[in-house]
């Protein structure tokens, strides 16, 4: 076969020019350590990443989602535990003070005294805030949920807030205070008010039993009016009244344990779910890697090659472009 | 007496057959890099002889005619590959910058920024009520629109290089027509009477490859060996030595096509009344390829980034009017009302209330609740919901996604059908330049043997003037 000039010299271009391709495809591996530098480089790992990278950018957001409810979770829970001790206190006093021998007057107006500090403390208990925002009054989180009186009065509502810890997992982070320390639900919320009212009025001595018992049946485990009529009872010296508030104080501090359980199931979800993406994350981060990532090794030798591979085509087309018959006939 | 004047004779046709030689050869050596380009060569001849009665001398050398060396099946196949190489040049271009647009692979695209603006709904609905996170909110939503808009503007402006590409080329085509036009004419002045234009007929080969890599054309010969070019199969843009030229026009936007702004068309006349427009049987050569990425590919992915502009309106919307800002009013968009999916990605827009008013954010259900996150956490929902990606099973961003790597499928194939077609037409080049092309060896070792010829030549006239000389002498 016949070799024309330009065949010798298309040739020479011609490699010369696809070494240098892929060196510079090597190049840019090299320095970008990575194999997939754009979607064409690998469309269907491309779009695999981009599903990793659109998860990773999610979990992101879920484990701040996860740190602020356990914190909600945790201060709840805190919460609930000095409630827990209070309300044992409360009952540890009102049994001391149920036998009417034992105690006089004195003493048990000096006990009412005590359970008033205890109501105290519970009702800043349960209008507790984190940073700024109300932990007991469900979705309004900027209200103050009881009153500042230590009525009980609700002002929140049952709303629970959840967030979404981990995809499609939603926990909720907030326990709605009527819940907890009232013992109703939202709607219930008029007739305990109807019912304090009442209690109310049992500061006069005239009936204060009668409007307590009106209303046992539906409210008894509302712990601002249960130390209240337990305050009453002591206050008035009956004996009766005191022994009344046994038996919702038992209920109350079973409610809190049982609330206090959820949210410890609660933040175990959490923590599973958190667990779950981090697991997920370290796969995502090893699949991303197995797909985008270049392998450094592999890409330096084929530099390597590639650049000896280049040198002898240089040094080739030295040979070929140089000598024509011209030369010899010198 | 006879002999020694017809050596005289034949002392002359070998120096100007020798000398004719030469001159073809520093020819072919002076066009050693002419594109197109094929070897010539003297045809040579022994003399025509008169025969004699009994002995028969001959007449020495003529130079018959000078030809080229040629293959019209290798340039035809040439042709063919040439076209589908510019094909594949054209496409990956194109598909490799509108591939740019989309900017994934450095994660930085609206894959990031659509699941970021979700994510915000997302954080504000652990703290709905937070000033900071409703404008970081506010602020995702901003980059998201602003996003979409730069890709479809960006989009839109790769549709318009194309359309000035188009009229740049469809003025080449109409430039090597008449070229191959003009040349039928002069080949056929300089053969008419029986000669030969090699050098003509390789710059005719020439602009036929060229005017073949634009679109698809058959070439046929009349009986007079002028080439006629028709286009497609359908228009005959060269015939003889008049020429169609094509027309570049804008038209209007065709709902129809699914074409959004005025674009290029293009059209020929051909004597008819109303122009017959051509842009949808180019299918091949440089034209079909800028006509297949801007109709196909380009108004694809902008009818995809419309689809997810109109979708992520409509969802958002539809959540978000129901919820509650914490102004305690409800039935305010998020987005700007946006009917119909066309130029969606235009008009995808913060309502003016939701980029004034951080309190018109709708994140609750129920009025008068702070903390109320539902409709946040709806609304963050709106970037999987299923359904909304034209089938049950695929979410707006599914619609994103599928385009880039529908995208990303093409440009890979355009880059490995470039490199092969590369391949195929430099495998042919090198078949022609085997054939055809000029190698400085073979024509320096020509150029010594004519040398020599030519001396040989010149030494036969010597002696015809030394044996004439001699008689001359002896007669004085």
């Amino acid at each position: 076969m016949r070799v024309g000039e330009n065949t010798t010299l298309n040739t020479v271009r011609d490699s010369l020019n696809r070494s240098r391709l892929k060196m510079n495809n090597l190049q840019k591996e090299n320095s970008t350590l990575k194999r997939v530098n754009s979607p064409a480089d690998d469309p269907v790992g491309n779009a695999k990443l981009m599903t990793i990278r659109n998860e990773t950018l999610d979990n992101e957001q879920f484990e701040r989602n996860a740190s602020l409810a356990k914190a909600f979770l945790n201060y709840s829970d805190s919460s609930l535990e000095e409630i827990t001790n209070l309300v044992g206190r409360a009952k540890e006093l009102a049994l001391g003070q149920a036998s009417s021998a034992a105690n006089g007057e004195d003493s048990r107006a000096m006990v009412a005294q005590e359970i008033r500090n205890i109501q105290a403390e519970v009702n800043s208990i349960a209008n507790r805030r984190l940073g700024a925002r109300y932990i007991f009054s469900g979705y309004k989180t900027n209200t103050q949920p009881f009153d500042s009186e230590g009525n009980g009065t609700y002002t929140g509502d049952d709303g629970k807030i959840m967030v979404e810890v981990q995809k499609d997992v939603f926990i909720g982070m907030n326990v709605p205070g009527h819940d907890v320390f009232l013992g109703t639900q939202k709607n219930d919320v008029a007739a305990r008010e109807r019912g304090l009212a009442a209690a109310r009025t049992g500061n006069d001595p005239g009936q204060p039993e009668l409007a307590m018992k009106q209303d046992t049946a539906n409210a008894g485990e509302d712990i601002f009016r249960t130390l209240e009529s337990l305050r009453v009872g002591l206050m008035t010296n009956d004996v009766d009244m005191i022994r009344s508030t046994f038996d919702p104080l038992d209920k109350i501090r079973d409610r809190v344990i049982t609330t206090r359980a959820q949210i410890g199931a609660r933040m175990g979800g959490i923590d599973s779910a958190l667990a779950n993406m981090g697991k997920k994350n370290v796969f995502n981060a090893e699949l991303q890697s197995g797909i985008e990532d270049a392998d450094v090794i592999q890409v330096v030798s084929d530099m390597a090659r590639e650049e000896s591979v280049l040198r002898a085509s240089l040094q080739a087309s030295n040979k070929l472009i140089q000598p024509t018959l011209l030369e010899f006939l010198r | 007496m006879a002999a020694t004047v017809n050596m005289f004779n034949i002392g002359k046709s070998g120096l100007m057959v020798s000398k004719q030689s030469m001159t073809t050869t520093g020819h072919n050596i002076a066009n050693v890099n002419t594109e197109g380009y094929s070897r010539q060569d003297v045809q040579q001849t022994a003399a025509p002889v008169i025969p004699n009665a009994r002995l028969t001398f001959g007449n020495g050398a003529w130079a018959k005619s000078v030809t080229r060396v040629s293959d019209e099946y290798l340039e035809k196949r040439i042709q063919g590959e040439h076209k589908n190489f510019a094909n594949a040049e054209e496409k990956d271009l194109y598909l490799h910058q509108a591939e740019q647009i989309f900017n994934e692979s450095n994660n930085d695209g609206l894959n990031r920024i659509a699941t970021r603006f979700f994510n915000e709904f997302r954080k504000l609905s652990s703290d709905p009520a937070n000033t900071a996170i409703r404008s970081s909110v506010r602020e995702a939503s901003g980059q998201l629109t602003s996003e979409i808009r730069r890709m479809d503007n960006e989009l839109r402006e790769v549709s318009k290089n194309i359309d000035d590409r188009l009229t740049g080329y469809v003025r080449e085509l109409n430039a090597y027509s008449k070229e191959i036009a003009d040349l039928n004419l002069a080949i056929d002045k300089a053969e008419l009477g029986g000669g030969s234009a090699p050098d003509l007929h390789d710059k005719r080969d020439l602009a036929l490859k060229k005017l073949g890599a634009m679109a698809d054309i058959s070439t046929s010969r009349d009986n007079n060996g002028r080439v006629t070019v028709t286009l497609a199969g359908q228009v005959a843009i060269v015939n003889g030595e008049s020429v169609t030229e094509l027309e570049v026009m804008r038209s209007p936007a065709d709902p129809k096509t699914g074409k959004k702004e005025d674009h290029v068309d293009l059209y020929v006349k051909d004597g008819r009344e109303i122009p017959q427009k051509l842009t949808q049987i180019l299918k091949t050569g440089r034209l079909g390829a800028l006509l297949e990425v801007r109709d196909k590919d380009l108004a694809t992915a902008r009818d995809q980034i419309n689809k997810v502009a109109f979708m992520m309106a409509k969802e958002v919307n539809f959540l978000h009017e129901q919820g509650y800002g914490l102004d305690g009013f409800k039935g305010r968009n998020f987005f700007n009302q946006i009917n119909s999916v066309e130029n969606a990605a235009q008009n995808l827009r913060m309502t003016e209330t939701i980029e004034n008013h951080l309190e018109a954010i709708a994140a609750a259900k129920e009025p008068g609740s702070e903390g109320d996150n539902r409709m946040a956490i709806a609304i963050s929902g709106v970037g999987d919901l299923k359904g909304t990606g034209g089938d049950a099973s695929s979410s707006i961003l599914d619609i994103y996604n599928a385009m880039v790597s529908g995208l990303a499928v093409k440009t890979q194939a355009s880059q490995k059908e470039l490199v092969f077609q590369k391949d195929v037409l430099s495998q042919l080049e090198n078949v022609r330049e085997s054939l055809v092309g000029v190698n400085l060896d073979e024509e320096t070792a020509n150029l010594v043997k004519l040398q020599h010829a030519y001396a040989a030549s010149a030494k036969v006239l010597q002696v015809a003037d030394e044996t004439t000389q001699e008689i001359l002498n002896n007669f004085r």
